[in-house]
């Protein structure tokens, strides 16, 4: 089962209001063209596909997960363009047709868990790249630790209240790492504090491969893609040590 | 407004536990001379004033919650009835007592554990303290005890500590106390989260109880200065309940206090 499937809902409130990266993509797009075509993988509930589709692009999202999606198609209703959304796997899916903006936010590439799987989905979305298109990819800088504790605590990681009903939900997260495969497990569960005070849990955990700076590189130029900016922020602020983020801005190589 | 309501029952479970500060009390008291009468602001569920009236003392109670007063008498009932004679528990805020008591005076005031610290303003913090001088009788003691903690020496993060597990024979059934501390460094106020989990007899899935509270805290010093801004002279002062001195890593800081001017006759 995917590991969106059962915590779909409790997901799309989570994240509802994380925006830090909107601005950044709309930007982004705006640099690929007015009329751009746009194609986000792993486009989960939609949170940054819907601000696009809002901004008036035409845009596609991929999910591997159904219920993540349907989520995704009932937000998308009501705007000038129409979204599509298709479930499939990054690493294997064929559209039949080019875009001028593809994109994966979030971390989402992590989960991607071996150069395989990270190669087959760097050249499906090569493949679906107008040839004057731009690529972002955006992941986590692994360099600061600290930021990800992974040594099993569990921690109060948000709360919020569902929509559905005003139940208070409180997510609480524990990660452990193996280092020698780069990867941290992470464990959610996900408390909800029904009317009569029954706690009902629901839990997922799923892997996260971590990426290095040179490592991805190297990815990207394997890939058939040429690297144009490395950016360590949403604010465009150059990648340094410290940064959060590694976010990539690539084209097709010539 | 009734912080403890809902959570009362688990509040109680926890804290009956708790009777480090009892023979500190009865100690003090001893030596307040014979027969006084003592008032104890903020009485909660009677963990305090329960040990105080069964050593034979007169007692009035003073809360502002409902369930906690209500639990309170609940235990006053099994006690004998002499017992109970000597035991007031009223409703009233810790802030205007004088709305329920009047001009009633006391040997000895108790304001404990870590009550003062629910008052976030100094506005509200003075009335509580001038009242309390007011219902003290000429030669009579103010005990004024809270936590001591400082900003620097306790970060908020998002680790949840383990605070106790409990039995509860009545409702067979073991409850757990996880706390998180969520912020601390501004305003000298902490907030933790006390989440209570309930596992009852065959039960699958836990009942929840999530509670908020916002402590205010102090330094010795300000502390020292609030009480003689409120008109008390500092008798006493200790940094635990084994009357040990006052040092800047102790565990609590309480105050013995008494009236700085005499009565005016």
């Amino acid at each position: 089962m995917n590991p969106y499937d059962n915590i779909a809902e409790y997901y799309d409130t989570k994240y509802a209001k994380f925006d830090a990266d909107l601005d950044f993509y709309i930007e982004m797009v705006r640099r690929a063209g007015a009329n751009a075509r746009v194609l986000e993988l792993a486009c989960g509930t939609g949170r940054v596909t819907l601000p696009l589709l809002e901004a008036g692009y035409r845009v596609t999202g991929l999910d591997a997960s159904e219920k993540m999606l349907e989520i995704a198609r009932k937000k998308a209703i009501g705007f000038k363009e129409t979204a599509r959304f298709f479930q499939a796997d990054m690493r294997d899916f064929d559209l039949r047709e080019q875009f001028d903006f593809v994109f994966i936010a979030l971390n989402s590439f992590q989960h991607l868990l071996n150069q395989t799987e990270q190669i087959d989905c760097l050249n499906a979305a090569r493949k679906h790249l107008a040839p004057a298109g731009l690529f972002i990819l955006d992941i986590q800088n692994p360099e600061i630790k600290e930021q990800y504790p992974a040594d099993g605590r569990l921690e109060l990681d948000s709360e919020f209240q569902n929509p559905q009903n005003g139940n208070l939900v409180q997510v609480f997260l524990s990660a452990t790492s193996e280092p020698s495969i780069q990867q941290r497990h992470y464990r959610y569960l996900f408390d909800e504090i029904e009317i009569d005070n029954r706690l009902r849990r629901t839990t997922t955990s799923f892997n996260l491969r971590y990426i290095y700076r040179y490592e991805a590189e190297l990815l990207l130029d394997k890939s058939g893609f040429a690297i144009e900016d490395l950016y360590g922020s949403y604010e465009f602020d150059e990648y340094n040590t410290g940064s959060e983020k590694l976010i990539y801005v690539c084209r097709r190589k010539a | 407004m009734d912080e403890y309501a809902g959570f009362s029952y688990y509040y109680d479970l926890y804290y009956s536990d708790v009777t480090a500060d009892h023979p500190f009390y009865l100690e003090i008291v001893r030596q307040v001379g014979a027969d006084p009468h003592i008032l104890e602001l903020a009485c909660g569920t009677g963990r305090l004033l329960l040990p105080l009236v069964e050593a034979g003392y007169r007692v009035t109670g003073l809360d502002l919650s409902d369930e906690m007063l209500a639990r309170a008498r609940n235990k006053l009932t099994a006690l004998p009835v002499r017992t109970q004679a000597r035991t007031r528990l009223l409703k009233g805020d810790m802030r205007y007592p004088r709305a329920v008591l009047g001009s009633e005076k006391f040997e000895m005031v108790i304001l404990g554990f870590n009550t003062f610290q629910h008052m976030h303003e100094e506005e509200d913090q003075i009335a509580c303290l001038e009242n309390a001088r007011e219902m003290l009788a000429s030669q009579g003691i103010f005990v004024l005890a809270m936590d001591n903690s400082t900003p620097d020496e306790e970060p908020a993060n998002k680790l949840i500590e383990l605070y106790g597990v409990m039995h509860d024979s009545e409702r067979q059934s073991s409850v757990t106390l996880k706390v998180i501390t969520t912020d601390f460094p501004h305003h000298q106020i902490r907030t933790r989260r006390y989440m209570y989990y309930e596992r009852l007899p065959g039960g699958n899935n836990d009942l929840v109880c999530n509670t908020t509270l916002k402590l205010r805290y102090f330094y010795a010093d300000e502390l020292k200065s609030l009480l003689e801004k409120a008109g008390f002279k500092i008798v006493e002062s200790y940094g635990s309940y084994y009357f040990e001195e006052y040092a800047t890593e102790s565990p609590r800081i309480i105050y013995i206090c008494q009236k700085a001017e005499p009565e005016q006759l």
